[in-house]
């Protein structure tokens, strides 16, 4: 039932006539990960990390919609999951964030290397932009971002100590429990267009972080 | 007189026992941690270098990591954030290990492999198209070619070492297709195996550090940690790689030395021999050491 609860507006609408018609498939994929975990789900890329506390990651409707999953998390010092694409790229990126509660951001986030990037697209909560250089905004899918760039000088990265680029599109406006987009190529074009190139890509996914002890969950679904 | 020639030849023989001493102990060095790598043309079908008519010449390079231990010894400090005998230096920049090479040769009665010049600012050390002049160092080095000292590998030379050189077997990783078997990266080298996606917050709580040379398998030639632990400066400019030539050297200028094995920080993916990192010379990290090469 809690699943059903999380879920959100398209699932209920699409789940709602077969539980009627007695042939429900929740319990379809038991699949879970705990605290830490890393694979393929229905197709996606999944991804979960928790520095402390503890986090569940679920896929409670993958069986009819493969992007779904559901994350719940307590006490965590730091708990990043999602879902998305091994390898990232220009992609309409679908979600719904069926609902969430506890969270810090909710972004597409995503690396590329040569040149080594690292980036967001935020679509929910915010990002620390304080120490970031402000570069102009773009509007995408119906709303505007505002775009920073922030330079990490021989910091951990995924290639080990590096000096790169962070590249922040943030708007954090969306609304829960409706379907939406992130043209992931509108925001690289304009990236490109400031001057702020992206190499090849690594994994990409609709990320939601929090931490300083949170707690919380978030179930939604990509496609 | 003949005090004088009983004198003269106690001195001969003194200096005989002098340079055969030397000469074990050089030898000795050479066997325990050179490993010799006869060259030839690039057989692991996974080499950036592969099928391009590039070929290195026969060369001898470190089986470990250069050590802490070995680093003190002649630099007097340990710079590593990670301390450990037998704990692979970090912490030294491209300019560092350079200054490592010269003294250890000197320390062993070697030629010197570099000419350093800290005065003279090197014109071909550009500024980062991205991020402008990180570094401010940029001394001039310049190679005496026929030097027997240490050196750092070139990438050509670092790439046919890792790669299993005539013994190739062209696996993912240097030594194995499994790069647990052979590599120390950001999953396996902390308190517990992580998995998720790669996230430096986790890498730190879990305590992920360097590890002691020669603690995985070694790949096809007898080398330790080509892949993982630390990664490793090469000589070179990082730029277009060089076709159909023999014992390429990177670029004349740029702005990025090249590194080589990814290191205990970095994904798997850079724990493949092929792929080509770029750091400042003047750049320090606790993820980047080094190994020496030297010629006959």
């Amino acid at each position: 039932m809690r699943s059903t609860r999380l879920v959100s507006s398209r699932f209920r609408q699409a789940i709602l006539p077969a539980v009627l018609a007695g042939c429900v498939p929740l319990a379809a994929n038991a699949q879970t990960v705990t605290n830490n975990g890393q694979g393929t789900n229905s197709g996606y890329f999944y991804s979960l990390f928790t520095s402390s506390g503890s986090a569940t990651m679920t896929f409670p409707l993958d069986a009819q919609f493969p992007g779904n999953y559901a994350i719940t998390w307590s006490g965590v010092g730091d708990m990043v999951g999602g879902k998305g694409w091994q390898t990232g790229g220009n992609r309409s990126v679908g979600y719904n964030v069926g609902a969430a509660h506890g969270f810090n951001s909710i972004s597409v986030y995503g690396w590329t290397t040569n040149p080594l990037v690292e980036y967001y697209i935020n679509e929910l909560g915010s990002l620390f932009t304080a120490n970031a250089t402000f570069k102009g905004s773009v509007s995408s899918d119906g709303h505007t971002y505002n775009t920073y760039e922030h330079q990490q000088v021989n910091q951990p990265s995924i290639v080990g100590t590096a000096t790169f680029q962070q590249y922040l599109d943030a708007w954090g406006g969306s609304t829960m429990g409706a379907n939406h987009t992130v043209t992931t190529g509108t925001h690289f074009a304009h990236w490109q267009s400031l001057g702020m190139p992206l190499g090849t890509f690594n994994y990409m996914i609709l990320a939601t972080e929090a931490f300083n002890g949170a707690s919380g969950s978030v179930n939604a679904t990509v496609w | 007189m003949g005090l004088l020639a009983i004198g003269l030849i106690f001195l001969v023989a003194l200096w005989a026992v002098a340079v055969a001493s030397a000469a074990v102990t050089a030898a000795a060095v050479t066997a325990a941690d050179l490993v010799w790598v006869k060259g030839g043309s690039f057989k692991n079908i996974r080499s950036n270098y592969y099928g391009t008519g590039v070929t290195v010449g026969d060369f001898f390079i470190g089986k470990y990591d250069v050590t802490q231990k070995e680093w003190t010894e002649v630099m007097g400090n340990n710079p590593s954030k990670f301390k450990g005998d037998n704990l692979p230096v970090e912490m030294v920049s491209w300019y560092d290990s350079i200054e490592y090479c010269n003294k250890r040769s000197l320390k062993e009665g070697l030629q010197p492999y570099y000419n350093i010049d800290e005065r003279a600012k090197d014109p071909d050390n550009r500024p980062d198209p991205t991020f402008g002049d990180l570094d401010p160092i940029k001394w001039t080095v310049t190679i005496n070619a026929g030097a027997n000292g240490y050196r750092l590998p070139t990438e050509a030379e670092w790439e046919y070492a890792a790669g299993g050189g005539q013994k190739s077997r062209s696996y993912t990783y240097s030594g194995s297709d499994n790069v647990d078997e052979v590599a120390w990266y950001w999953r396996n080298s902390g308190d517990k195996t992580l998995s998720g996606a790669w996230n430096w917050s986790l890498i730190e709580q879990n305590h992920d550090r360097t590890r002691p040379v020669g603690a995985k398998k070694a790949n096809e030639l007898g080398l330790y940690d080509m892949s993982g632990n630390v990664r490793q400066w090469c000589w070179d400019w990082h730029g277009e790689l060089a076709t159909h030539v023999a014992d390429p050297r990177g670029r004349p200028s740029g702005f990025g030395r090249v590194w080589k094995g990814g290191g205990w920080i970095g994904a798997d993916f850079c724990c493949n021999p092929a792929f080509r990192g770029s750091l400042a010379a003047n750049a320090r990290g606790p993820d980047q050491g080094f190994r020496v090469c030297r010629g006959k």
